[in-house]
This record gives structure tokens, sequence and C-alpha cells, in this order.
């Protein structure tokens, strides 16, 4: 079972369909076969070869899947970073996945070159104008050449995709085959993918929601995808009115960055649904959208750690307001359970949300007490509230962890308080959420400072800008004589929402 | 006054961790300065964030903010340290009670990391139950993080009621004292709804 044999079918029913098209390039499926092909079989000239992690460090292009089904065919193990991130965090990650070769942008070639003389072993594959010794994309998947797809396991690791942790350090989560071709064939059934589909993606990839719909469901099914990563007015523009976009995926501050706009803008008369998820959808968005552009909107619910559905609103009915649908089909559970007594909750009743299934990860890479504590009872633990109503749609309520939903992204408080607490001038930090009309959360930060400091909240801000990707530095800093806390000296967030409480 | 029984009533009391090691629970001073430094330093990060709700970096904890938990007001405040008797007499952990007004007390534990699992954290609570109920205190309570599972599970054994507060991972526990030491309601039912 390797995802590489996804185009297989296609090859045979659609080889001259477009396949993934984004910047102005288009791969059919018979191009993606041919020079995944060739890009594996110069991967395998240039000394990788099954079980080698190779980082992804690139935007929505189509040579996200191209780069893909190549490491796939090769056995390789793709591990996906974001491009936004620091140095920093970019070194943790290579360090931590042991990558022996890092394929990237030319633009981000800066970022990664203060790292390269402690990671002597790191080659770059370079999409754009390579360095000396450092691969060009482009030359590798020219390259006639022949690789057979290699044999892999349904646990073979497929991806491995890092997300945020609450202890501040981020956790490589260890993706197979068989959980990403789970979950995309339960997403087929559950969202009535057909070969007619184009999918419209501008979320990013490298995050769970938008690679598994863009990269395993559309080949899956013999879809075709527009991949865009530039979030201009007029792009999106272009994108929601192409007539062949039939699908969306997004998250709630981009329903409303959509509903701001003019109200000529008209919506692709095919498109049938919009997968929301990364976030709860506030009711009355999702209600405005709907009156404004048809009951499109069907929200979802997943985590990078379950590839990443664990349930949506099915297409055949009226959406429930609120709810983040049914749990998927084929064997797919969701439930919910009492977070500390662990007893199944009955309907209407609180508690934690908890997963099992096909689709669950394999452990986070270097992690075993931290997987273990993902876990309880063979149930995959989400750290989200909710509620399952008489009809088997489920609901959240809140959050088990301290964390910002930023335009779709988690941001977990506790990691950036602890960058900021390495700042020598800061004495003590809290970071809360600011509700946001644009991005649903921002993140804000409240300090105190040492005894004799005297530094100002640009200092702050430049100084979490340098260690920490764009979404999770503070959009404001207030600085404090001193933090509220209990009467036994711990730090009360709450009463700081409210007190600093938007007017 | 029940904050003046409070102290009255804290004996010292000898008790052997599930390890062996023999330890003395008894009052915290002010000349437990270096003692309390030193149960801050056994402390990993993660203890520390658990207790305070922040992992300040050692070299940023100064003199004063460990003074602030030994040179305390006794009138409002009482601490009892679990100190080892034997080996140097490290402290092990400690129980601290603080007067919120009316009769209600904030209570908050700290164990040092090499003697978690041992039943001390257990122990301590339990001592400060004793304590507030023998000094007719009507309710203690405590905030706890929600990831901090074992602290939720021991106060929900230990009769504590649990409310989810929302939006930041935080639960609040406490229990209902008859005045004589015995808890009057028993936790151990669904979470509260949040108080948002």
């Amino acid at each position: 079972m390797n995802l590489a044999h996804l185009l297989d079918d296609q090859l045979r029913h659609r080889p001259e369909k477009v396949a993934f098209e984004g910047d102005g390039r288009s791969l059919s499926y018979a191009q993606l076969a041919r020079l995944s092909e060739n890009f594996a079989a110069s991967l395998t000239a240039a000394g990788y070869g099954p079980g080698d992690r190779l980082a992804v460090v690139l935007p929505n292009v189509p040579e996200y899947a191209l780069a893909m089904f190549a490491l796939w065919r090769l056995g390789a193990v793709p591990v996906l970073i974001n491009p936004q991130l620091t140095g920093r965090e970019l070194d943790y990650i290579l360090r931590d996945s042991q990558a022996r070769a890092v394929i990237l942008p030319e633009a981000l070639l800066g970022v990664l070159a203060p790292l390269r003389s402690e990671l002597p072993n790191l080659r770059a594959i370079v999409l754009g104008v390579p360095a000396d010794k450092d691969l060009n994309f482009a030359g590798l998947a020219a390259i006639p050449g022949q690789c057979p797809v290699a044999e892999r396991h349904g646990d073979d690791i497929a991806q491995i995709m890092y997300t945020s942790g609450t202890t501040g350090t981020p956790k490589g989560a260890l993706i197979s085959h068989g959980n990403l071709l789970a979950n995309a064939r339960s997403g087929v059934e559950r969202l009535s993918v057909t070969g007619d589909d184009h999918l419209f993606c501008i979320l990013p990839v490298f995050h769970a929601f938008a690679f598994t719909a863009a990269l395993v469901i559309m080949p899956l099914a013999g879809g075709s995808v527009s991949f865009e990563y530039r979030l201009s007015p007029k792009k999106l523009t272009e994108h929601l009115s192409d007539p062949r976009v039939s699908v969306m995926v997004a998250v709630p501050s981009l329903l409303s960055t959509i509903l701001r706009f003019p109200s000529e803008l008209k919506l692709s008369a095919a498109l049938r649904c919009i997968l929301c998820g990364g976030g709860p959808l506030p009711p009355q968005l999702e209600a405005a959208f709907v009156q404004r552009f048809g009951d499109l909107v069907r929200q979802g619910y997943g985590m990078t750690e379950c590839s990443p559905y664990a349930a949506f609103s099915p297409l055949d009915r009226p959406s429930k307001p609120g709810s983040i649908g049914l749990p998927m089909p084929q064997g797919h559970k969701l439930a919910v359970r009492d977070p500390i007594s662990g007893n199944f909750a009955a309907p209407g009743e609180v508690g934690e949300l908890v997963v099992s299934g096909p689709h669950i990860f394999k452990g986070y890479l270097n992690q075993p007490e931290a997987t273990a504590q993902a876990f309880v009872d063979g149930w995959l633990r989400s750290g989200d509230l909710g509620y399952c109503d008489e009809e088997g749609y489920f609901f959240l309520v809140d959050r088990l962890k301290d964390m910002i939903i930023v335009g779709g992204e988690k941001v977990y408080s506790r990691e950036v308080e602890d960058v900021l607490l390495t700042f020598a001038p800061l004495r003590e930090v809290a970071v809360v959420g600011q509700p946001d009309p644009d991005k649903g959360e921002v993140v804000r930060a409240f300090v105190s400072l040492q005894e004799g400091a005297t530094i100002g909240e640009e200092e702050i801000v430049r100084f979490a800008r340098e260690r920490l990707a764009s979404v999770k530095v503070p959009k404001s800093v207030t600085i404090l004589a001193e933090l509220p806390k209990s009467a036994t000296g711990k730090i009360l967030k709450r009463e700081l929402r409210k007190q600093f409480a938007p007017k | 006054m029940p904050q003046a029984a409070l102290l009255q009533e804290v004996l010292e009391e000898p008790w052997r961790l599930r390890s062996g090691v023999e330890a003395l629970l008894r009052p915290l001073r002010p000349s437990d300065l270096n003692l309390h430094w030193g149960l801050f330093h056994n402390c990993s990060t993660q203890s520390l964030y658990q207790r305070f709700f922040q992992a300040p970096e050692r070299s940023k904890v100064t003199d004063s903010e460990v003074a602030r938990f030994t040179n305390f007001d006794c009138s409002r405040e009482l601490a009892v340290a679990a100190v080892q008797t034997t080996g140097g007499g490290p402290e092990l952990g400690v129980v601290r009670l603080v007067h919120l007004g009316s009769d209600i007390f904030e209570f908050a534990v700290l164990i040092a990391d090499p003697w978690h699992r041992q039943g001390l954290g257990r122990k301590l609570v339990q001592k400060a139950i004793a304590i507030a109920g023998a000094g007719q205190v009507r309710r203690l309570e405590g905030y706890v993080l929600a990831s901090n599972r074992p602290m939720l599970t021991l106060c929900r054994q230990l009769g504590f009621a649990l409310e989810r507060l929302g939006g930041e991972g935080l639960y609040q526990v406490h229990l209902e004292l008859a005045g004589d030491g015995r808890p009057t309601v028993t936790g151990g039912g669904p979470i509260a709804p949040a108080d948002r």
C-alpha cells in the first residue's frame, strides 16, 4: 500500500486531465506520473532511498504534489514544514526529524543559510536557482529515469507533520500510508467527491486539513486542484468565480473575508460545497454566508493526529448550525468522554472529544511520553470539549488546552510565553487570545518587567518576531507592574481578559 | 478568628513516603528561606508551570520572590512543608493555604520532582483538608490546569467538585466543609458547566 499508486487509476482513465495547477503552471496526471518518477530516479542517483526523511518547505504550488508523489514512490518520508517558520523553528524541526535534504524555493535559502554550518549533511533541493552543491528541483524532475514504486506497508510512515505542543516544543506526528488512504476514502464517501470535482485550495498544504483534501482525496477520486498561496482580493476573486471550482477548503476567517467582498462577487456556479475547519465556525457567520451565497458551508472537525478528518457535516441535508457534523464513515469513530473519570458521556453531556479508527496516527517522532499522553484507553484525546446531540451530531464547546486559533492556525499560549520568558528584561508573561474580526483571534501578551528594566512594547514584539512564526507573534503587548494572580500566586488570565476586554 | 485557630492546629507529623523516605510535616517558617530555595531547585519547569501557571527560568527567580513564600502574613496564610528527616533534610513538597475572606481558603501544592508518585501530594492535600476542617473553614478551593490530570483525579477522589473555567484550560476545584473537617458535598459527578 503506497500512496504513489493513487496515480495508477488516473493514468488509465484520464491521463491528459490537469491534476494540479497554480502559479501559472499545471501538471496533468500523465505529467505528474512521469515527472515524479524522474524525480524519484534522480533522488536515487543522488543517494536517497526508502525511509530517508526529506523536508518539504514549499508554498501551495503544483511542485508540492510532484515532490509528494516522487517521495512516496521512492519510499521516502516527507517532513512537511511551514515556509513562514523562523530559522530557530526550522532548525529544531530539521534536527529532530534528521532530514537529509530540504526541498525549498530559492527565496527561503536566506533562512536556511545560518543553519547550514551546523547541519553539514543537509542538502537543499531548490525550486529556482540553486547555490553551489545544491540540487535543482526542475533539473531532477527533467532527467528521464525509472524508479519502481517502493513497496510500503499500511503502517509505514507517509509523512511527518509538525504540530505545536502545549510544552512549547513542536512534535512530529507520524502519519502512515494506511492512515491517509483510510481517511481519504472516508472523505470521498462523506463529501461525494468524483473525478468531475475541482478543488480550490488556498489553505496551506503543509497543514493536514488542506493536505489530505488536495493531495490524497482529489488524486484518489481523479479530481483536480487549483493551488493558491497569495491571499489578495484579486486572486481570490479570480479563483472563486472560476467556473470549474466545485469544492473549496476554508477556515472561518476566510469566510469573513469573502463576505466583505463587493456584492458583484459571484461564486462559481459549480461550487457545491465549502469545507470549513480549523476552528469553530460562529453560527452568525455561517448564517450571514448562507444568506448571501446559499447553503454551501459544511463544518468539519479534525486534527493532524487523525489524518485529519474526524467529523464532517453531510451534504445531503441542511447544515445544523454550530455543529461539526457526524463522525466520518468507514470505521472512523468519534466519542465524548469525561476527561477525568473516562466515562462515556450521554447525549447532551459535555466531555472531551476522543477519536479512534484506521486514521489514527502512529505517534510522535522521538517522543514516547507525549505519544502515551495523547491516548487514553486506546482513544486519541483531542483536548477539545464538546457534546453529541440525540441525532448523533457533534458540537464543540471549549478547549481543554490553553490555545489560540489565529486564522485557523493553532497557537499554544505556552510556546509564546516560553519564548518571551527567555527575554532577559521580562519577569512574567501571560499570552491570551483577543477576538479579532479578521482572524477570529489574535495573540495578545501581557508582561511585567524585571526590576530596573526599561524596554518598550516594540522591542518585545521585535524579540518575538525574530524567534516565532508570524502567526504566533503578539499583535499587541501590554506592560503591567505585575500580572494578576490568585492568593497562592497562580497567574490568572481570566482577570486579564476581564480587565482588558475590548470595549 | 478561624485563621488564628488554623495555625495552632498545625502539629508536626512524621510520615513515610512510598519509597521509604522518612519525612516530617511541619509549618514552614521565615527561617526556611534556603530550604525553600532547594524545593524550587528540585522542581522541573513542568512542575513549576503546573504550580504557578508560568515557568520562569530559574535564574530569574529572585530571593525576594522565594521569601514571599516563607515570610508571609501568618494571620491569613500558612504553609506545611514535608521535610526529609535524614540526608540534610531537603524540602520534598509544600501545601499552602491562604485566606480569601469570610470562611474561604485557597490551597496550592508543590512537590519536587524526585518525590513525585509517592503519595506525598495526596498526603499534603489531606493535611490541608484536615487543617481547614479543624479551623472551621467552610470552603477550600484551588486552581488546577486541565492538563494536570493526576491532580484533578486526586482532587475528585478526595471529594472536591471540579468546575471548568472556560477558555483557558483551567479548572477550579472546591470542597465544602462542615467545620469539623468532613466534606459536606462529594465531587465525582459530571463536570460543571463552564463559567464564561
